[in-house]
């Protein structure tokens, strides 16, 4: 595995971790303002994050050691070519993921409904999150998930 | 449609050239590892001026080292010839 498919395949992990962190946090933040579900709240909130930075610790680690020879390259030019085909199919993606999330509003709230204001934002951040997904998934399938590059 | 193909001996250069591994291959053109190998196992075709330096590594002539095939241009070119 190269520099970029590790990177790729570490920010896909650190962000489905941060994925379930999140759907898990939902359940225990009420714990966080109540005196006797303070502790063990604590406790579940102290493991994500040692699991969380424990992680982009060692993928830190892993990305930036040593390399074993000075002549060595990190990235060339398929690596380069690959990035570029990556960044194209999230930037479609964002397209898509605006218009189709723009168009289910439509559906439910139809012509002249209204939503609140804080949908909007909440919208460009799951497709800002989404675009991460799609972007590191295109890296990944495009290398052959690492295991079928013809490595023998 | 028909099946455009660069094909490639580097595999056999490799091993004429003091069982060369893939990893000095690499260092010497300038490429990571899983470059070589994408481009030994036909998955990648590589630029001209990696070709070049591939087949200059070898010290041949990127002809002997990259086949392209064209069944597009193979065939118009028997029917020119008849």
């Amino acid at each position: 595995m190269n520099k970029t498919q590790k990177s790729a395949l570490f920010s896909l992990i650190n962000f489905l971790l941060l994925i379930i962190f999140s759907v898990h946090s939902t359940k225990v933040i009420r714990d966080v303002f109540s005196p006797e579900g303070y502790p063990n709240a604590l406790k579940i909130v102290l493991f994500w994050a040692f699991l969380i930075f424990g992680f982009m610790a060692l993928s830190a680690f892993l990305l930036y050691r040593r390399k074993q020879s000075s002549a060595e390259v990190e990235s060339d030019e398929r690596d380069d070519l690959i990035k570029k085909r990556a960044v194209l199919i999230s930037f479609i993606s964002v397209w898509f993921l605006l218009i189709t999330s723009y168009a289910i509003l439509w559906h439910i709230v139809g012509l002249d409904g209204s939503i609140p204001l804080c949908i909007l934002p909440l919208i460009y951040l799951g497709v800002f999150f989404a675009v991460i997904l799609v972007y590191n998934v295109a890296v990944l399938i495009q290398y052959g998930w690492g295991g079928k590059d013809g490595e023998k | 449609m028909a099946k455009n193909e660069v094909r490639n001996q580097i595999r056999r250069l490799r091993f004429e050239n003091g069982e060369m591994t893939q990893q000095q291959l690499a260092n010497k053109t300038g490429v990571t590892r899983q470059t070589i190998i994408a481009i030994e196992s036909g998955k990648y075709a590589p630029s001209l001026p990696l070709a070049f330096k591939i087949a200059r590594t070898f010290g041949m002539p990127i002809e002997d080292v990259f086949q392209y095939e064209d069944e597009d241009f193979q065939s118009s070119a028997t029917s020119q010839d008849a």
